[in-house]
């Protein structure tokens, strides 16, 4: 394929600068592709660093942050951008929801009115002609009675709504790209279900490549068709979903698999990863798993695995997994 | 990452050298040294001072500053510099009692408020504005006619400024306090009101009282000149800035070290509280840095 | 038949909203609700948010009084004891909280926020026995002595989880109210605080009402289930049983809506309630004719709108509040 990939990361790192002058390092040799319509899960427990990658990708990483790599969007360098380039990219090309919708409506506002303005600055529409296009945004992400709830403010809507009108927001401008950070994680599963299944619509409509970090991997499954693994600011596993999640390569992918609490016929304790995940400052020497890895050896400390790609569409950092692939 | 997650700063895994926060904290070693020579100038004043203050040199008088002294005479021949230092410690005397009054009470109401709730809250909160509605200025006036003026007078009409200043500082975020989990939990281990204040609601919110604290010492200080100024502070003889202030009116034309000494006196004192009250904020709770 | 530990009885409250410039409103936080609690068992309670599980917490726990219906706790009722009488029926009942982040006193070290219920015992013990048992506990839960000087903010969010319990256990209490306890932890170490819950059962006898929305941590460690829905219980019966085949349609739309590992894709299309319904918001209306669930349900017919359904044993030991409970035995799983 000659034309240039939606989205390409290439070997991101990102450090945050102590106050004592040092660095320390979160991200680190990170890379990703996504097609238009792609949609990728990036799972990871808390301190992965996932947030900081969906923030760097949005050009919206803290001044403490240090990002060296490059990432291209539509084959632009959105790191060589500046703050008014970025925020134009930011809304048009790239939309985000957050996990809490209430943090980021702005509660003096009506919804109608948070989806219009920004058709009004990058589209530059009336505000009579962008208020009509947010009732019928509201309509495609099944508030009801749209017209009515547009002129209602964030905390007079339920959590869900709430959550479906940051969806509307996001998508108002038709990106290209739709980043979603834990968008369900504060809903009911109710709720959580029916916002995925407008999240899932629109994309296929629209043809919007999603990218969605989540911690549960329910909610991949559910949702996209690669996922990539993310522990301690390293990607350890990506591939297609269905792979990823019944034959994983990683034995931190398997550990989180067999975590997820399922009934034990025998009684048996549930499985577990032993330990915590370790702070950025105290992760172990070699793989940043080996100090909780149940298939740990000696070599597995002697340096960081590379990430190798063992099979096409399939990679994985782990010593052992490629030492035990069949050809 | 999950909510609880992110309110972790990834920064605490290395622990700053408390030297370190120093020296990135230009605020509060400004202010702190400011503070630090004032109150030790106020101390030396109750030993030594060059001259007596109050001891009048009529044929000395309104000499320019090192002519006489290090910072001249004034109408009556009395030195500056021995006047300022006096005057240091009968200002930071009468802010600092009202302030520890002020934030004593204030305190206690805003705890109470909070632990209370409901029409207790509602009345209090109300007196509150009330008694913030009258310039200390109008009420030291009021309270020197019924007592007298002087020192008493001057600390209670500056206290009842402050009260409703902690009162509300400490009401608000005591509130946020109660509505933690841990409140909970101590409630389920049986714990009443005034213990859980004490023991759990005081402890988390010393770090804004003690702000606060720093911050209205220099609008006290600012209070008791303006006081004093007036001829509601400290009776005469005894020096205060304010008086200075008020006596070299007559001579700014030809002696105007004798406005500007005792002003710049209290410029320097209110500068150097708000920026130790900055300081403070930043060093015990940087996500307040930039908020008014 | 022994008595149970917890006998709540027809425990009804309702909240009074609304102000000086509102409508006064009234919402029914609990509407009727009777359930009992076998000692030395896990007893989950589901729902989703505002179906009043936490209420239900907040009134065992004696922290908040129903409007009407009683509590009994281990033959006593709770809303009957005198001031003295109910704190020193406290070191019998304990409460672990969903935010391991605020439910610690940010300023005190662990020992003391462990040591603190021991505040209800009417004889306090000296200070070398309450340390004794701090250090005991933290190593039931599996910290280490060590770590009893450190603050919270030292602690991760599964470690801080434990100390919370700890705290919950240092009285030994009969019964332990865990109101979302796992749901702010991450996967792998989820597991290890579920492990513990049901290690502690299994060795201390400690009976635990595990308040959630997640089914698959209920299916993982309750011996019962209780399903809440508006304020009332919808369904309850061994944990096992209910999940393998659930006798009310909304423990079925639970189930269907929660995400798995091993669901991937688009969820097949279920007989979907009218859109309208949908949208219906989760909160409670005043208590009215009909079945709650109604306007969200796949089954409802004309019976359901006229006459609100009670909790009824279907099968043995399973008891639902639904007019077509027969029809989903039927139907296929």
């Amino acid at each position: 394929m000659s034309a240039a990939p939606l989205l390409s990361v290439e070997n991101l790192d990102i450090a945050m600068r102590l106050p004592d002058g040092g660095r320390l390092p979160i991200v680190k040799d990170f890379s990703l592709t996504l097609q238009a319509g792609d949609t990728l899960g990036i799972v990871g427990e808390s301190g992965s660093g996932k947030s900081l990658l969906s923030l760097a990708v949005m050009g919206l990483l803290p001044p403490a942050a240090i990002a060296s790599g490059r990432i291209l969007l539509e084959g632009r360098d959105l790191m060589a951008l500046d703050d008014d380039g970025m925020s134009r990219v930011r809304g048009r090309r790239i939309g985000m929801i957050f996990q809490e919708p209430m943090t980021a409506l702005n509660p003096a506002m009506t919804v109608g009115d948070q989806i219009a303005e920004g058709l009004v600055r990058h589209e530059k529409l009336s505000w009579k002609a962008a208020r009509e296009a947010a009732v019928d945004l509201l309509d495609r992400v099944r508030i009801p009675d749209p017209r009515a709830r547009a002129k209602a403010y964030p905390h007079q809507m339920s959590g869900g709504q709430r959550q479906r009108v940051g969806i509307a927001i996001a998508v108002a401008m038709r990106p290209a790209l739709m980043i979603a950070d834990e968008p369900t994680t504060a809903l009911d599963v109710t709720v959580q279900a029916e916002v995925l299944e407008i999240l899932d619509d629109l994309c296929a409509r629209e043809g919007m490549a999603l990218m969605l970090i989540s911690h549960d991997l329910g909610v991949i499954a559910r949702m996209c068709a690669r996922t990539l693994v993310l522990y301690a600011g390293r990607r350890m596993e990506e591939g297609d979903t269905r792979g990823v999640l019944t034959e994983p390569l990683n034995p931190y992918t398997r550990g989180l698999l067999r975590a997820v609490p399922r009934r034990r016929v025998d009684g048996a304790p549930l499985d577990t990863i032993p330990g915590t995940v370790p702070g950025f400052a105290r992760l172990p020497e070699g793989c940043v798993f080996s100090d909780r890895c149940g298939d740990v050896v000696a070599a597995c400390r002697a340096g960081e695995p590379a990430w190798t790609q063992p099979r096409p569409n399939r990679g994985v950092r782990c010593i052992r997994a490629q030492q035990e692939m069949p050809a | 990452m999950t909510a609880p997650a992110s309110s972790t700063p990834l920064p605490t895994a290395r622990r700053k050298s408390p030297g370190l926060r120093l020296a990135t904290r230009p605020n509060l070693v400004i202010g702190g040294a400011l503070v630090a020579f004032l109150l030790g100038i106020a101390l030396v004043s109750l030993v030594w001072t060059p001259l007596p203050p109050t001891k009048m040199q009529i044929a000395l008088k309104l000499k320019a500053p090192l002519e006489k002294g290090l910072f001249g005479t004034d109408h009556l021949g009395r030195d500056v510099a021995s006047m300022l230092m006096a005057g240091a410690w009968n200002s930071l005397s009468i802010a600092v009692s009202a302030v520890a009054l002020g934030a004593a009470v204030g305190t206690a109401l805003g705890v109470t408020v909070a632990a209370k709730r409901g029409l207790f809250e509602a009345v209090a909160m109300r007196a509150n504005d009330v008694i913030f509605a009258f310039p200390p200025i109008l009420s030291a006036m009021m309270l020197g006619a019924l007592m007298g003026t002087g020192r008493g007078t001057a600390i209670i009409a500056i206290a009842t400024f402050m009260v409703p200043v902690f009162a509300r500082v400490t009401a608000g975020a005591a509130s946020q306090v109660w509505a933690r989990d841990f409140i909970l939990a101590a409630r389920s281990a049986g714990k009443g009101v005034t213990r859980i204040t004490i023991e759990h609601v005081l402890p988390n919110i010393a770090n804004q009282i003690i702000v606060q604290v720093a911050i209205q010492l220099g609008l006290a200080i600012l209070t008791e000149a303006g006081l004093s100024f007036l001829g509601l502070g400290m009776a005469p003889p005894a020096p205060t800035w304010g008086r200075m202030l008020a006596d070299s009116q007559t001579y700014l034309g030809t002696a105007p070290w004798l406005a500007l000494m005792p002003g710049l006196a209290i410029a320097l004192t209110v500068f150097g509280f708000n920026m130790l009250g900055d300081g403070l904020r930043d060093l015990l709770d940087p996500r307040e840095k930039g908020r008014t | 038949m022994k008595t149970p530990l917890i006998d709540i009885r027809r425990l009804t409250r309702d909240y009074a909203g609304g102000g000086l410039f509102a409508r006064p409103s009234l919402t029914r936080a609990l509407d009727d609700l009777t359930m009992t609690v076998e000692a030395g068992t896990i007893h989950g309670i589901v729902g989703e948010s505002g179906c009043g599980k936490s209420t239900l917490a907040r009134i065992l726990m004696a922290l908040d009084r129903p409007t009407s219906g009683d509590v009994i706790l281990d033959g006593a009722s709770l809303f009957d004891l005198s001031p003295k009488e109910l704190m020193r029926k406290r070191r019998d009942f304990q409460m672990v909280f969903q935010d391991p982040f605020g439910s610690l006193d940010p300023r005190q070290r662990v020992a003391r926020i462990v040591a603190e219920p021991l505040h209800v015992l009417d004889e306090k013990p000296s200070r070398a026995a309450r340390r004794e048992r701090v250090m005991a506990m933290l190593e039931a839960v599996g910290l280490n002595a060590a770590q009893a000087e450190r603050y919270p903010h030292e602690f991760s969010g599964g470690q801080r989880q434990r100390i919370a319990i700890a705290r919950a256990l240092i009285t030994e209490p009969k019964l332990v109210v865990a109101d979302e306890a796992v749901s702010a932890l991450d996967l792998s170490v989820q597991a290890q605080v579920l492990n513990l819950i049901t290690r502690l059962k299994r060795e201390r006898g400690v009976t635990f009402l595990f308040i959630t929305h997640n089914l698959a941590v209920v299916d993982a460690v309750a011996d019962q289930v209780g399903v809440m829905y508006r304020g009332r219980l919808v369904e309850s019966g061994p944990a096992r049983a209910v999940f393998e085949r659930p006798l009310h349609p909304y423990t079925r739309v639970l189930a269907d809506a929660e995400p798995s590992v091993t669901k991937f894709g688009r969820p097949p299309a279920r007989p979907a309630p009218p859109a309208a319904a949908l949208a219906a918001p989760l909160t409670h209306g005043p208590p009215g004719q009909g079945c709650a669930f109604l306007p969200r349900c796949p089954l409802a017919g004309p019976r359901c709108a006229a006459e609100a359904p009670v909790l009824r044993q279907v099968l043995p030991g399973r008891q639902t509040a639904c007019h077509h409970a027969e029809q989903m035995l039927c139907a296929p799983a």
